[in-house]
């Protein structure tokens, strides 16, 4: 392992029980044998699609879950998965995570200033000037002004919002950002500009991302490595630019054939998963 | 921001939800100020004293002395149903109040910690759903005697597991939204994201089912005091209004039942009203 | 002549008790056996326009203009042939199917109930047809999923579920407003095809919602693109792909990352899109488009005629011949 990489992943692996009496005794594997190196700077995307395993990766890699076997090492040592809040806030500054739903994903009643303030005032012994101080910095660093940064939530629309939670990602100075499909529910022109900002802030500073997506163009524009999964395997894993312009494992083009473009076609394929994949597992927390 | 300059906003806030709720949550509320108002200015408002009685004078009509009569002891009737107030709107606000104190607490700390604790807490609380109110009061009456004490406490507990119930769900709810994900990836200790995060939003609700309990306990406290169990004459209480005008009323002077009676139905249904008001606001206001 | 044509389509809706514009001037038509995209981002008024389509509008909404189902005025239709329309003339396929079926029937019951009660078929004759017209949308052991519950199935099943049930009702106009936006993207390629494909095979008219031009143009036969409540452009599928006129229909086509190499910056259009009732006098898009000159700002631009299709822009035909907005290389 060399000095440069941040954050690293072996053999992890995520087994959930299954609950229900006609499923007792067996489990899901949600997770199976992921491995990876990130280096510190670079943007690593976990690509699939429902049932992929992808969202449970990224719940491990913040500190959400932990693995049934195999680590996650964070900066040369294995990450301890504590529900202790004292441990999490230790490792809060480490890797924090933006979510999908710019709807729930901010406390209705806080606006971002508040918001950034308590977070700020939880990790840090700042005095009242360095924490509006740091408060104008991170608004900046997002792209909101000073009335936006006072708006509750319901009076900003999807795009600001999810610019506030990346605000809030930002105050307690991590090292690596996990971006669990945090693009997929803004419109393009929205996404776009969030796109700019994000690769604005990365290049200003070593910030690490993950980006957990399963929109291929996205994962092309911002991400320099890509772990494609299917089923809670990676099937395929390598540069993304590689991966993408030449897939080598049939689920990876079929992936990069479904993604609309000019000239695209739908087409019906032979089989079909009938019924839904067992979504029941264990309570997370 | 200054909190004079929050305050202002809501004030202007609480305005616009006035004119949104409609007319009858406003009247709801400005009889319920009245009523509050009432017990509050008891030694002011009132003509006369309301203990003091005048045999000379029982089941007297209404008169310029005494506005409505009086009663079988010829205390002034007036009198007796303001001051009656105090009684009368202490005992359910006690129950209300202690019933959401407890049941919030159950409720958060259920919807929090989940897993065993929660699974066995809640099945207690569910067996006390079993047990009425109503005969708790008159037992913990018969074990720690009359008054007001006995029956509250009484209420409460049997009131805490309906309070829990639904406040849990709402808490459960909360809970699985992202933005609490994220407070717990930040390193928020449970009890400051139940207080500070959970319980402000989910504030609607819990006031919604303090106010549908404070008028259930509004009648049975009546109902207690009507069986002579609760509030001790010669103190004013409209139950027990209810219950010694009997008499009165079979004599042909129904004055102290009717308006004791109908002092708690207005306000019963009044709170109802303002109960609903503030549901209706609270799923309105659902993202 | 068109089955479906929207003629100066405007709507306003109730909001905290103020009538708010959502819809201004909307014009598009749908020719039977046709495919109309109408592409737009959040705000732009394309599900409203889908719920003016089948008189859905919320309670306390107001229009003017007209909607012409065939030749008849969908806005002053009544009784008879109100539920007429709605049963037969058009179906829709929403975007989130388990909230669009009731969870506590059956797929049998909710593909054979409009027929058994609406056409008057037997129950045995309405669940073979159920099977068939299953099979038709690829769901092959049809007599097990009749028997199953909504939350039983994926949701790529769902959403071809409530294509059979399109199929089923007989209609001629099928509006699918973001029919794909909740599945997969291997799912949402496998129902785009079934779509498509028995929209050929019956000669349906489908009117396409979405957000995403690409997808549209993958099935349409000529796309509507919407922004504030008006549309602003319209033209062939393969000629809006090739040379979108309006600035924003530019801007959009070059703001989406492709996946065939990133830019160093993707070019974003600065600004948010708003809403009808936000936009001022003069043309919406002026404060975010790149071509603004003084008159955009005062005069409304109309929907006029070009070759091919129809743009709202003043400056049409001489940012026609500009070259399309570049993206940085890496």
């Amino acid at each position: 392992m060399t000095g440069g990489t941040i954050l690293e992943a072996r053999e992890v692996r995520k087994v959930f029980p299954l609950r229900g009496a006609a499923r007792r005794g067996q489990e899901l594997v949600a997770v199976d044998a992921v491995s990876f190196a990130l280096p510190r700077g670079g943007a690593l995307a976990i690509v699939g699609e429902s049932g992929s395993g992808k969202t449970t990766l990224a719940r491990m890699i913040v500190g959400l879950e932990a693995p049934t076997s195999g680590e996650i090492w964070f900066d040369g040592s294995p990450r301890q998965y504590s529900r202790r809040a004292a441990h999490r806030r230790q490792q809060a500054r480490e890797i924090q995570m933006v979510f999908q739903d710019p709807y729930s994903s901010l406390d209705p009643r806080q606006s971002a200033t508040q918001c950034l303030e308590e977070l700020l005032r939880l990790h840090f012994t700042f005095t009242a000037e360095q924490i509006e101080e740091r408060i104008a910095e991170l608004g900046g660093q997002v792209g909101l002004g000073q009335a936006e940064m006072n708006a509750k939530p319901e009076r900003l629309s999807g795009g600001q919002r999810q610019r506030v939670a990346i605000a809030r990602a930002l105050a307690v100075q991590p090292q690596v950002l996990v971006f669990d499909e945090a693009l997929s529910a803004l419109d393009v022109s929205v996404q776009a500009q969030l796109l700019n900002t994000l690769s604005d802030i990365k290049d200003r500073s070593d910030l690490t991302y993950v980006f957990v997506s399963h929109d291929l163009a996205v994962v092309r524009q911002i991400t320099e490595q890509v772990l494609v999964m299917q089923r809670g395997h990676v099937v395929e894993t390598g540069a993304t630019a590689q991966v993408l312009s030449a897939p080598q494992h049939p689920y990876t083009r079929l992936l990069r054939s479904s993604v609309p473009g000019p000239g695209w076609r739908p087409k019906r394929l032979d089989h079909e998963p009938s019924s839904r994949e067992p979504q029941d597992h264990g309570e997370a927390n | 921001m200054s909190t004079f300059a929050t305050r202002i906003q809501s004030l202007s806030r609480a305005s616009r939800y006035a004119r949104r709720a409609g007319w009858p949550a406003i009247v709801s509320v400005c009889i319920l100020l009245l009523v509050v108002i009432m017990g509050l200015a008891a030694p002011w408002l009132a003509p006369q004293n309301p203990n003091e009685v005048d045999l000379g004078s029982i089941y007297a009509s209404p008169s310029r002395q005494h506005w409505l009569g009086t009663d079988g002891l010829g205390r002034d009737l007036v009198s007796r149903l303001i001051w009656g107030a105090r009684t009368s709107l202490l005992g359910p606000l006690l129950v209300a109040g202690a019933a959401a104190f407890l049941g919030s607490a159950v409720a958060l700390a259920t919807a929090w910690r989940r897993g065993r604790f929660d699974t066995v807490t809640t099945s207690l609380v569910d067996t006390m759903l079993g047990f009425p109110g109503l005969l708790l009061a008159i037992l913990s009456v018969a074990l720690f005697g009359k008054g007001l004490l006995a029956p509250v406490v009484a209420l409460a507990i049997a009131y805490m597991p309906y309070f829990a119930r639904v406040t849990r769900s709402a808490a459960l709810r909360e809970r699985s939204l992202p933005y609490v994900t994220a407070l717990t990836i930040q390193g928020m200790g449970g009890l400051r994201i139940a207080l500070r995060h959970i319980l402000p939003n989910i504030l609607p609700l819990v006031l919604a089912q303090s106010a549908m309990l404070f008028a259930y306990a509004m009648v049975d406290l009546a109902a207690i005091s009507f069986l002579g169990m609760g509030v001790q004459p010669p103190t004013a209480d409209w139950g027990s209004m209810v219950a010694v005008g009997q008499s009165g009323v079979l004599q042909g002077h129904p004055m102290q039942s009717l308006t004791a009676g109908g002092l708690i139905v207005v306000t019963v249904v009044a709170v109802n009203i303002f109960a609903e008001a503030i549901a209706g606001r609270s799923a309105r206001g659902q993202h | 002549m068109s089955l479906l044509e929207v003629r100066d389509l405007c709507v306003w809706v109730q909001t905290e008790g103020k009538d708010r514009q959502v819809l201004r001037d909307v014009v598009l038509s749908v020719a039977p056996g046709e495919a109309l995209g109408l592409v737009g981002e959040s705000g732009a008024g394309k599900s409203m326009t889908a719920r003016a389509v089948g008189r859905m509008l919320p309670t306390g909404a107001s229009a003017t203009g007209d909607i012409l189902f065939d030749g008849a005025s969908v806005l002053a239709m009544t009784g008879r042939d109100l539920r007429a329309f709605r049963r037969r003339g058009t179906s829709f396929v929403a975007q989130n199917p388990l909230s669009a079926i009731n969870p506590v029937h059956t797929i049998g019951d909710y593909l054979t109930e409009p027929l058994v009660v609406i056409a008057g078929m037997r129950h045995k004759a309405a669940s073979e047809a159920a099977v068939a017209a299953l099979a038709e949308v690829g769901i092959m052991d049809g007599l097990r999923v009749l028997g199953q519950y909504p939350h039983e199935l994926s949701g790529g099943m769902l959403q071809r579920v409530m294509i059979c049930s399109s199929l089923l009702s007989g209609s001629r106009l099928i509006v699918a407003d973001e029919p794909t936006a909740s599945l997969d993207v291997t799912t949402q390629s496998q129902v785009m095809a079934i779509l498509d494909e028995l929209r050929r095979e019956r000669s349906l008219s489908l009117l396409f919602i979405s957000h995403d031009l690409e997808l549209a143009a993958a099935i349409c036969d000529r796309i509507s693109v919407m922004y504030a409540g008006e549309i602003v452009e319209c033209q062939n599928a393969r000629g809006l792909q090739a040379e979108p006129r309006h600035p924003y229909t530019r801007a959009l086509f070059a703001a989406r990352p492709t996946i065939d190499g990133a830019s160093h910056r993707l070019p974003a259009i600065p600004g948010r899109a708003i809403a009808a009732h936000e936009a001022g006098a003069g043309c919406s898009f002026a404060n975010r488009c790149p071509y603004v000159a003084p008159q955009c700002n005062t005069e409304h631009p109309l929907l006029t005629e070009t070759d091919g299709g129809q743009v709202r822009c003043l400056r049409a035909a001489e940012i026609a011949a500009l070259p399309l907005p570049m993206r940085c290389p890496p």
